[in-house]
């Protein structure tokens, strides 16, 4: 059973729809999901939320269908956005009130001890919080009503490296449970080569890949080169490729396994940003 | 729990996988690791190393197959030296296959045999 | 929904104490005004604490669409949908608390009245007591379906300045008819006619009835 399953997921706006997405996370990983702004992502963390209305789709949540009336799933998900959606004269200790009430798992204990962990002080109300301060409440808020799958929009932007390598060690330490799930859709592509197990990358609405992290790290070379290369490159499974002004661009799938074809070609090993920017401007047969 | 260093780094050509699989290899060939030792989970280790769980997964499973490691549903992994001997017998080979390489070389250039152990003695003791 | 209860009423603190100063001000004002009414002239002086009085149903609409507001401006509702929470229980908090607050401005006026009433000299006329129990009948159903038609009516149509547009035209009515009212109570030795607020009242009432079932129809729909 997966812990999170996206099944043709397609929720049509005027100029955008998010078209018959599907992928999966399975129970103990980690999915990094990648794209463009205005790619589609927070439109899909939004319908697998059922914040909005979906034309047509299912999605599944260890195993149960997720829809408007099942609030039991609810239970078991810990959501961060990237801005902390509570009133902000509010302060943790009144958000630990209210939530002790909206979920059966809520434990104050451990709420507690991420607020001092974070420097969080309990009764100073939101809105003297920074930035980056209130993402930690509400990854303090998320993890503690024992919550297995956690799904977080951009939950790193606008943070220090520090505060950014912190809260990756509280995300890896969540997944010490091999029945959590992490979904995390993020810019900061250094974060998820660290630490995603997947990667799924969406454009234009749709899914443009959905595989292991390692795969695309190791597996898929990049390659500059001139035409005649080129020419031959480009034949091959999968490839994609930049016309420059004074070289050819190609990226390879399978390029592991063809580095001993093309043995003059200087074969590198791509990052998710490069693999990505490929993709969204270069050309495909 | 045993003192373990694993050093990785993520700017190498080899994958993450294989680093940890080669040091771990290379330690129990060494006698570093010895037979029943423990070894962390693979999700504290992930933890540990600030890698993706299935980065150390696929090192255990290669590790498992290759008779190095020994996991046990509720007791955790150990180290087997099971593959050990394999491994051995793999090495030797390929050392056996550097030796004949450099007895046709000296053969064909009239390198006597006596040189030729000079030189294996005096290379083996400079490297330890 | 116990916790949206509990949001609401640690947001709503500083406000509602405010309503509940006012409206203990005036209860205390109206049960003075009946206590010293004469005879003769008990069924104006029931009028004028009606004029006065009424202002009441309007609190608990204020604050009901403060909490609303509140809600949509903080980005909540993104939130509150993310949580074991449902739709329906959303829009049913909010009818609670309107009937929370109704009982409690309610109870706080009705206290001083009977107060009044009670350490008057001598019984008001029945015709003043006839009144007394429309105008308190009147006004509670005015309070409830303010309230309750704001809450449809932000189910539909959201804080914005939509939202905005319909719920002041939901409003009208009772502010055009209330005013009315107010200025014909005034003029000394005025008929007391209650048959236009009541029906207006009445109407708003049973609006909010019919528009209940269909604000938990929208609620389910409503987008984030």
């Amino acid at each position: 059973m997966e812990a999170l399953e996206i099944k043709n997921v397609t929720k049509k706006y005027n100029n955008f729809t998010l078209d018959n997405v599907s992928f999966s996370v399975p129970q103990g990983s980690i999915m990094g999901l990648i794209g463009e702004n205005g790619a589609g992502k927070s439109t899909l963390i939004k319908a697998v939320l059922d914040l909005v209305n979906k034309d047509s789709g299912e999605v599944d949540i260890y195993g149960k269908k997720h829809d408007r009336k099942a609030k039991e799933i609810r239970e078991d998900v810990g959501v961060v956005f990237d801005s902390l959606h509570y009133h902000e004269n509010l302060n943790p200790s009144q958000i630990s009130q209210i939530s002790a009430l909206t979920y059966k798992n809520w434990d104050e204990k451990a709420f507690t001890n991420y607020l001092s962990a974070f420097k969080l002080n309990e009764k100073s109300k939101i809105k003297t919080m920074s930035k980056g301060m209130k993402m930690k409440l509400g990854i303090a808020i998320a993890l503690s009503h024992k919550a297995k799958l956690l799904i977080l929009d951009e939950p790193t932007a606008g943070l220090d490296p520090v505060a950014r390598d912190e809260l990756l060690d509280i995300f890896l330490d969540f997944m010490q449970d091999e029945t959590h799930s992490i979904l995390i859709s993020s810019h900061i592509t250094t974060d998820l080569e660290k630490v995603a197990d997947y990667i799924t990358f969406i454009h234009e609405g749709k899914v443009l890949l959905s595989k292991p992290k390692d795969e695309l790290l190791y597996d898929y070379r990049i390659v500059r080169c001139g035409e005649s290369d080129f020419v031959e490159l480009k034949e091959e499974e999968g490839a994609v490729w930049r016309k420059h002004d004074y070289q050819y661009e190609v990226l390879l799938p399978t390029g592991k396994m063809l580095e001993s074809k093309y043995t003059s070609c200087e074969m590198e090993r791509p990052t998710i940003d490069e693999i990505m920017l490929m993709y969204i401007k270069g050309e495909r047969s | 729990m045993i003192f373990l260093e694993i050093i990785i780094s993520s700017k190498t050509n080899q994958p993450i996988y294989e680093q940890i699989t080669s040091q771990i290899k290379a330690k129990v060939m060494s006698g570093e690791l010895k037979q029943g030792d423990p070894i962390p989970s693979m999700r504290s280790l992930a933890k540990s190393l600030h890698i993706s769980v299935i980065t150390v997964q696929r090192a255990y499973e290669d590790l498992q197959r290759d008779g190095f490691v020994e996991t046990t549903v509720g007791r955790g992994s150990f180290i087997s030296t099971g593959g050990t001997e394999f491994y051995q017998e793999e090495r030797q080979r390929q050392a056996e296959e550097h030796l004949m390489q450099a007895t046709e070389i000296a053969r064909s250039s009239g390198i006597s045999l006596e040189k030729l152990i000079e030189l294996l003695t005096m290379f083996y003791e400079e490297n330890e | 929904m116990k916790g949206l209860l509990k949001k609401d009423h640690i947001l709503l603190r500083d406000y509602f104490f405010l309503f509940v100063m006012l409206d203990i001000t005036i209860s205390v004002m109206n049960g003075g005004m009946l206590l010293l009414s004469r005879r003769d002239t008990c069924v104006r002086d029931v009028g004028r604490l009606a004029v006065t009085s009424y202002i009441l149903v309007t609190f608990v609409q204020s604050l009901i669409n403060q909490t609303f507001n509140d809600d949509e401006k903080s980005g909540f509702l993104a939130n509150v949908f993310t949580q074991p929470v449902t739709r329906s229980e959303y829009v049913k908090e909010k009818y609670i608390l309107a009937l929370q607050l109704t009982g409690i401005f309610a109870g706080i006026h009705t206290a001083g009245i009977i107060i009044g009433l009670i350490l008057r000299t001598e019984p008001l006329t029945s015709d003043a007591m006839l009144l007394l129990a429309e105008i308190y009948i009147l006004s509670l159903a005015g309070a409830l379906s303010l309230s309750f038609n704001s809450i449809s009516m932000f189910m539909k149509f959201g804080a914005g300045k939509k939202g905005i547009g319909v719920r002041v035209i939901v409003l009208l009515p009772m502010v055009i008819t209330y005013l009315i009212w107010a200025l014909n109570v005034t003029r000394d030795n005025a008929e007391f006619h209650i048959a236009l607020p009541a029906i207006v009242t009445l109407l708003s009432f049973a609006l909010s009835l019919f528009l209940f079932p269909m604000s938990f129809k929208w609620a389910e729909r409503r987008e984030v």
